[in-house]
Protein backbone atom coordinates (compact mmCIF):
# COMPACT_ATOMS: atom_id res chain seq x y z
CA UNK A 1 0.00 0.00 0.00
CA UNK A 2 1.49 3.60 -0.55
CA UNK A 3 -0.01 5.54 2.13
CA UNK A 4 -0.93 3.15 4.72
CA UNK A 5 -0.75 5.77 7.53
CA UNK A 6 -2.89 8.91 5.81
CA UNK A 7 -4.88 6.72 3.87
CA UNK A 8 -8.43 6.99 5.48
CA UNK A 9 -7.80 10.67 5.77
CA UNK A 10 -7.29 11.58 2.91
CA UNK A 11 -10.13 8.71 1.08
CA UNK A 12 -12.25 11.24 4.01
CA UNK A 13 -11.45 14.08 2.39
CA UNK A 14 -12.07 13.01 -1.02
CA UNK A 15 -15.50 11.62 -0.32
CA UNK A 16 -16.02 15.09 1.26
CA UNK A 17 -14.84 17.04 -1.80
CA UNK A 18 -15.98 14.86 -4.07
CA UNK A 19 -19.46 13.11 -2.99
CA UNK A 20 -21.64 15.81 -3.96
CA UNK A 21 -20.33 16.46 -7.24
CA UNK A 22 -20.36 12.37 -8.44
CA UNK A 23 -24.04 11.90 -6.92
CA UNK A 24 -24.90 14.68 -8.86
CA UNK A 25 -23.26 13.84 -12.22
CA UNK A 26 -24.80 10.25 -11.51
CA UNK A 27 -28.23 11.70 -11.60
CA UNK A 28 -27.94 13.50 -14.28
CA UNK A 29 -27.00 10.40 -16.32
CA UNK A 30 -29.09 8.20 -14.25
CA UNK A 31 -32.21 10.51 -13.55
CA UNK A 32 -33.13 7.80 -10.68
CA UNK A 33 -31.97 9.02 -7.01
CA UNK A 34 -31.90 5.77 -5.60
CA UNK A 35 -29.75 4.30 -8.48
CA UNK A 36 -27.67 7.62 -8.42
CA UNK A 37 -26.80 7.08 -4.55
CA UNK A 38 -26.05 3.00 -5.67
CA UNK A 39 -23.92 4.16 -8.43
CA UNK A 40 -21.97 6.67 -6.34
CA UNK A 41 -21.43 4.16 -3.27
CA UNK A 42 -20.03 1.74 -6.08
CA UNK A 43 -17.77 4.86 -7.77
CA UNK A 44 -16.29 5.20 -3.94
CA UNK A 45 -16.03 1.88 -3.36
CA UNK A 46 -13.59 1.76 -6.63
CA UNK A 47 -12.32 4.56 -5.37
CA UNK A 48 -11.15 3.16 -1.80
CA UNK A 49 -9.52 0.33 -3.84
CA UNK A 50 -7.72 2.33 -6.06
CA UNK A 51 -5.72 4.23 -3.92
CA UNK A 52 -4.33 1.06 -2.15
CA UNK A 53 -3.58 -0.20 -5.51
CA UNK A 54 -2.96 2.78 -7.52
CA UNK A 55 1.05 3.68 -7.62
CA UNK A 56 1.20 6.62 -9.66
CA UNK A 57 0.35 10.15 -9.05
CA UNK A 58 -3.30 10.63 -9.69
CA UNK A 59 -5.73 13.20 -10.89
CA UNK A 60 -9.04 12.26 -8.43
CA UNK A 61 -11.04 13.96 -9.39
CA UNK A 62 -10.94 13.18 -13.28
CA UNK A 63 -10.67 9.14 -12.05
CA UNK A 64 -13.73 10.22 -10.03
CA UNK A 65 -15.73 11.27 -13.12
CA UNK A 66 -14.44 9.08 -15.14
CA UNK A 67 -15.73 5.95 -13.23
CA UNK A 68 -18.70 7.74 -12.56
CA UNK A 69 -19.72 8.24 -16.27
CA UNK A 70 -18.84 4.48 -16.77
CA UNK A 71 -20.89 3.43 -14.20
CA UNK A 72 -23.89 5.14 -15.38
CA UNK A 73 -23.14 3.64 -18.56
CA UNK A 74 -22.85 0.24 -17.56
CA UNK A 75 -25.95 0.75 -15.47
CA UNK A 76 -27.96 2.05 -18.21
CA UNK A 77 -27.20 -0.81 -20.26
CA UNK A 78 -28.67 -3.47 -18.08
CA UNK A 79 -31.80 -4.64 -19.50
CA UNK A 80 -33.73 -4.48 -16.07
CA UNK A 81 -32.50 -1.15 -15.93
CA UNK A 82 -34.21 0.03 -19.38
CA UNK A 83 -37.26 -1.95 -18.50
CA UNK A 84 -37.77 -0.33 -14.70
CA UNK A 85 -36.69 3.24 -16.19
CA UNK A 86 -39.58 2.75 -19.43
CA UNK A 87 -41.99 2.47 -16.89
CA UNK A 88 -40.78 4.29 -14.00
CA UNK A 89 -39.75 7.77 -15.13
CA UNK A 90 -42.66 9.58 -13.95
CA UNK A 91 -42.47 8.53 -10.83
CA UNK A 92 -38.18 8.50 -10.31
CA UNK A 93 -38.49 12.22 -11.12
CA UNK A 94 -40.64 13.06 -8.28
CA UNK A 95 -38.21 11.80 -5.56
CA UNK A 96 -36.24 14.53 -5.24
CA UNK A 97 -35.39 17.03 -2.40
CA UNK A 98 -36.41 20.57 -2.43
CA UNK A 99 -33.32 23.06 -1.89
CA UNK A 100 -33.77 26.79 -1.37
CA UNK A 101 -33.31 28.08 -5.23
CA UNK A 102 -30.99 31.44 -5.55
CA UNK A 103 -32.81 34.82 -6.92
CA UNK A 104 -31.67 33.44 -10.76
CA UNK A 105 -33.52 30.26 -10.07
CA UNK A 106 -36.52 31.50 -8.13
CA UNK A 107 -36.94 34.05 -11.46
CA UNK A 108 -36.93 30.85 -13.70
CA UNK A 109 -40.50 29.33 -13.77
CA UNK A 110 -41.10 26.64 -12.74
CA UNK A 111 -42.66 25.31 -16.52
CA UNK A 112 -39.44 26.49 -17.78
CA UNK A 113 -37.26 24.48 -15.86
CA UNK A 114 -39.28 21.28 -16.71
CA UNK A 115 -38.70 21.92 -20.14
CA UNK A 116 -35.15 21.77 -19.88
CA UNK A 117 -35.21 19.04 -17.71
CA UNK A 118 -37.60 17.13 -20.11
CA UNK A 119 -35.44 18.33 -23.23
CA UNK A 120 -32.41 17.10 -21.26
CA UNK A 121 -34.25 13.29 -20.63
CA UNK A 122 -35.17 13.05 -24.38
CA UNK A 123 -31.50 13.48 -25.51
CA UNK A 124 -29.28 10.36 -26.16
CA UNK A 125 -27.31 8.78 -23.57
CA UNK A 126 -24.22 10.00 -25.34
CA UNK A 127 -25.66 13.06 -26.12
CA UNK A 128 -26.21 13.57 -22.23
CA UNK A 129 -22.56 12.19 -21.36
CA UNK A 130 -21.08 14.71 -23.64
CA UNK A 131 -23.31 17.64 -22.32
CA UNK A 132 -22.46 17.03 -19.08
CA UNK A 133 -18.79 16.33 -19.27
CA UNK A 134 -18.72 18.87 -21.62
CA UNK A 135 -20.47 21.77 -20.06
CA UNK A 136 -21.12 21.58 -16.93
CA UNK A 137 -17.94 19.63 -15.77
CA UNK A 138 -15.91 21.99 -18.32
CA UNK A 139 -13.69 19.36 -18.99
CA UNK A 140 -11.93 19.77 -22.91
CA UNK A 141 -13.29 18.40 -25.87
CA UNK A 142 -10.19 15.86 -25.90
CA UNK A 143 -10.44 15.59 -22.12
CA UNK A 144 -14.30 13.78 -23.10
CA UNK A 145 -13.21 12.12 -26.16
CA UNK A 146 -10.54 10.12 -24.24
CA UNK A 147 -12.25 9.19 -21.44
CA UNK A 148 -15.54 8.07 -23.72
CA UNK A 149 -13.26 6.55 -26.18
CA UNK A 150 -14.63 8.53 -29.12
CA UNK A 151 -13.02 11.36 -31.35
CA UNK A 152 -13.00 15.08 -30.99
CA UNK A 153 -15.36 15.16 -33.95
CA UNK A 154 -17.77 12.55 -32.43
CA UNK A 155 -17.72 14.68 -29.09
CA UNK A 156 -18.28 18.08 -31.11
CA UNK A 157 -21.52 16.62 -32.79
CA UNK A 158 -23.01 14.91 -30.14
CA UNK A 159 -22.58 18.53 -28.30
CA UNK A 160 -23.91 19.98 -31.21
CA UNK A 161 -27.17 17.67 -31.53
CA UNK A 162 -27.31 18.26 -27.65
CA UNK A 163 -27.88 21.64 -27.66
CA UNK A 164 -29.69 22.52 -30.55
CA UNK A 165 -31.97 20.15 -29.59
CA UNK A 166 -32.62 21.76 -26.26
CA UNK A 167 -32.06 24.80 -27.23
CA UNK A 168 -35.21 24.11 -29.80
CA UNK A 169 -37.24 22.68 -26.87
CA UNK A 170 -36.46 26.01 -25.13
CA UNK A 171 -37.50 28.41 -27.82
CA UNK A 172 -40.27 26.48 -28.46
CA UNK A 173 -42.17 26.58 -25.37
CA UNK A 174 -41.32 30.55 -24.86
CA UNK B 1 -16.92 39.63 -45.04
CA UNK B 2 -17.10 36.27 -44.43
CA UNK B 3 -20.46 34.85 -44.57
CA UNK B 4 -21.66 34.68 -40.92
CA UNK B 5 -21.39 31.90 -38.91
CA UNK B 6 -23.48 28.95 -38.15
CA UNK B 7 -25.08 27.52 -35.07
CA UNK B 8 -22.75 24.81 -35.03
CA UNK B 9 -19.68 27.25 -35.49
CA UNK B 10 -20.99 29.49 -33.03
CA UNK B 11 -20.92 26.77 -30.49
CA UNK B 12 -17.29 25.64 -31.11
CA UNK B 13 -16.18 29.24 -30.44
CA UNK B 14 -18.15 29.10 -27.17
CA UNK B 15 -16.37 25.68 -26.28
CA UNK B 16 -13.14 27.04 -27.10
CA UNK B 17 -12.76 24.88 -30.15
CA UNK B 18 -13.48 27.51 -32.62
CA UNK B 19 -10.72 28.77 -35.24
CA UNK B 20 -8.79 32.25 -35.11
CA UNK B 21 -10.76 32.88 -38.51
CA UNK B 22 -14.67 31.84 -36.48
CA UNK B 23 -13.33 34.09 -33.31
CA UNK B 24 -12.36 36.72 -36.07
CA UNK B 25 -15.07 36.92 -37.57
CA UNK B 26 -17.48 36.84 -34.05
CA UNK B 27 -15.95 40.10 -33.46
CA UNK B 28 -16.53 42.13 -36.98
CA UNK B 29 -20.07 41.30 -37.09
CA UNK B 30 -22.52 41.84 -34.90
CA UNK B 31 -25.14 39.62 -35.47
CA UNK B 32 -22.86 36.98 -35.42
CA UNK B 33 -22.27 38.42 -32.14
CA UNK B 34 -26.08 38.95 -31.37
CA UNK B 35 -26.63 35.07 -31.83
CA UNK B 36 -23.50 34.12 -30.02
CA UNK B 37 -24.76 36.09 -27.00
CA UNK B 38 -28.60 34.83 -27.34
CA UNK B 39 -26.55 30.81 -26.90
CA UNK B 40 -24.11 31.94 -24.43
CA UNK B 41 -27.29 32.81 -22.47
CA UNK B 42 -28.83 29.70 -23.21
CA UNK B 43 -26.56 27.81 -22.46
CA UNK B 44 -25.67 29.39 -19.01
CA UNK B 45 -29.61 28.90 -18.17
CA UNK B 46 -29.28 24.84 -19.34
CA UNK B 47 -26.16 24.79 -17.10
CA UNK B 48 -28.01 26.55 -14.56
CA UNK B 49 -30.91 24.59 -14.38
CA UNK B 50 -29.27 21.29 -15.03
CA UNK B 51 -27.13 21.91 -11.26
CA UNK B 52 -30.66 22.40 -9.63
CA UNK B 53 -32.48 19.38 -8.03
CA UNK B 54 -34.97 18.50 -10.75
CA UNK B 55 -38.57 19.79 -10.37
CA UNK B 56 -41.26 17.19 -9.80
CA UNK B 57 -44.13 16.31 -12.32
CA UNK B 58 -47.69 17.22 -11.84
CA UNK B 59 -48.98 13.98 -12.74
CA UNK B 60 -47.01 12.25 -9.69
CA UNK B 61 -49.43 12.45 -7.25
CA UNK B 62 -52.49 11.19 -8.95
CA UNK B 63 -50.53 8.26 -9.91
CA UNK B 64 -49.65 5.73 -6.92
CA UNK B 65 -48.37 2.64 -8.67
CA UNK B 66 -49.83 2.72 -12.91
CA UNK B 67 -50.28 -1.17 -14.03
CA UNK B 68 -46.32 -1.76 -13.71
CA UNK B 69 -46.99 -5.15 -11.83
CA UNK B 70 -50.03 -6.74 -14.26
CA UNK B 71 -47.20 -8.28 -16.55
CA UNK B 72 -45.46 -9.97 -13.89
CA UNK B 73 -48.33 -11.04 -12.03
CA UNK B 74 -49.50 -12.38 -15.49
CA UNK B 75 -46.39 -14.15 -16.34
CA UNK B 76 -46.07 -15.29 -13.03
CA UNK B 77 -49.63 -16.89 -13.24
CA UNK B 78 -48.35 -18.64 -16.68
CA UNK B 79 -44.98 -20.03 -14.74
CA UNK B 80 -47.51 -21.55 -12.16
CA UNK B 81 -49.97 -23.04 -14.58
CA UNK B 82 -47.43 -24.64 -16.99
CA UNK B 83 -45.62 -25.95 -13.69
CA UNK B 84 -48.47 -27.53 -12.50
CA UNK B 85 -49.61 -29.30 -16.08
CA UNK B 86 -47.34 -32.53 -15.57
CA UNK B 87 -48.84 -33.09 -11.80
CA UNK B 88 -52.25 -32.45 -13.05
CA UNK B 89 -51.93 -35.13 -15.99
CA UNK B 90 -50.44 -37.19 -13.19
CA UNK B 91 -52.05 -36.82 -9.94
CA UNK B 92 -50.52 -38.59 -7.12
CA UNK B 93 -52.11 -41.67 -6.16
CA UNK B 94 -50.77 -41.73 -2.64
CA UNK B 95 -54.54 -41.25 -0.70
CA UNK B 96 -55.54 -44.83 -2.39
CA UNK B 97 -52.18 -46.52 -1.41
CA UNK B 98 -52.76 -45.14 2.33
CA UNK B 99 -56.37 -45.97 2.15
CA UNK B 100 -55.48 -49.76 0.78
CA UNK B 101 -52.64 -49.73 3.22
CA UNK B 102 -55.25 -48.84 6.40
CA UNK B 103 -57.69 -51.35 5.42
CA UNK B 104 -54.78 -54.46 5.31
CA UNK B 105 -53.70 -52.81 9.19
CA UNK B 106 -57.47 -52.50 10.03
CA UNK B 107 -58.30 -56.37 9.05
CA UNK B 108 -54.96 -57.31 10.43
CA UNK B 109 -55.07 -56.06 13.34
CA UNK B 110 -59.35 -57.75 13.77
CA UNK B 111 -57.30 -60.84 13.28
CA UNK B 112 -54.34 -60.72 15.88
CA UNK B 113 -57.02 -59.41 18.31
CA UNK B 114 -59.18 -62.05 17.71
CA UNK B 115 -56.96 -64.69 17.81
CA UNK B 116 -55.00 -63.22 21.24
CA UNK B 117 -58.00 -62.31 22.85
CA UNK B 118 -60.48 -65.43 22.21
CA UNK B 119 -61.09 -67.49 25.37
CA UNK B 120 -62.08 -70.21 23.71
CA UNK B 121 -59.92 -72.44 21.73
CA UNK B 122 -61.66 -73.40 18.21
CA UNK B 123 -63.08 -76.80 18.86
CA UNK B 124 -65.10 -75.42 22.13
CA UNK B 125 -66.38 -72.76 19.45
CA UNK B 126 -67.09 -75.13 16.71
CA UNK B 127 -69.02 -77.49 18.92
CA UNK B 128 -71.03 -74.43 20.86
CA UNK B 129 -71.72 -73.72 17.18
CA UNK B 130 -73.07 -77.43 16.41
CA UNK B 131 -75.08 -77.56 19.62
CA UNK B 132 -76.66 -74.17 19.03
CA UNK B 133 -77.51 -75.39 15.33
CA UNK B 134 -80.57 -76.90 15.49
CA UNK B 135 -82.15 -74.47 17.87
CA UNK B 136 -81.18 -71.84 15.40
CA UNK B 137 -82.28 -73.93 12.68
CA UNK B 138 -85.92 -74.63 14.57
CA UNK B 139 -86.06 -70.81 15.74
CA UNK B 140 -85.66 -69.57 12.02
CA UNK B 141 -88.16 -72.52 10.61
CA UNK B 142 -90.46 -71.25 13.42
CA UNK B 143 -91.00 -75.18 14.38
CA UNK B 144 -89.27 -77.26 17.10
CA UNK B 145 -85.72 -79.09 17.27
CA UNK B 146 -85.71 -82.28 15.67
CA UNK B 147 -84.64 -84.51 19.09
CA UNK B 148 -83.89 -88.12 19.55
CA UNK B 149 -87.51 -88.39 20.82
CA UNK B 150 -88.90 -86.67 18.01
CA UNK B 151 -86.82 -88.62 15.45
CA UNK B 152 -87.75 -91.74 16.11
CA UNK B 153 -90.88 -91.24 16.80
CA UNK B 154 -90.95 -89.91 12.78
CA UNK B 155 -91.56 -86.36 13.70
CA UNK B 156 -88.36 -84.67 11.78
CA UNK B 157 -85.90 -86.40 10.07
CA UNK B 158 -82.70 -84.46 11.15
CA UNK B 159 -80.65 -87.34 11.96
CA UNK B 160 -77.72 -85.32 12.36
CA UNK B 161 -79.20 -82.21 14.90
CA UNK B 162 -81.50 -85.95 16.78
CA UNK B 163 -78.14 -87.38 17.56
CA UNK B 164 -76.77 -83.85 19.01
CA UNK B 165 -79.73 -83.28 21.00
CA UNK B 166 -79.29 -86.68 22.39
CA UNK B 167 -76.09 -86.41 24.09
CA UNK B 168 -77.21 -83.71 25.69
Amino acid sequence: MKVAANEPAEYDALYRLHHERVLRLCHLLLSDPDEAHDVTQEVFIKLFQARKTEERAMVWAAWLTRVAVNACRDRRRSGWWKWWRERHAEFIEADLPGTALTPEQAALSDERRRTIWQSFRELSARQQEVFVLRQLEGWSTEEVASTLGLSPGSIKRHLYRAVHHMRKKLRGRQ
Amino acid sequence: MKPCLSERALLRVHSRDGTAAEREHLQLCPECAERYDALAEDLHLLRRTLEEPEPATPQLASRPLGLGWVPLAVAAALFALVASVPWLRHPIPAPLEVASRSSNVSAFAADVSAAVFADNDATTTVALASNDAPYLQAALDAGSPCTGDRYFDGECDDQLSALLLESD
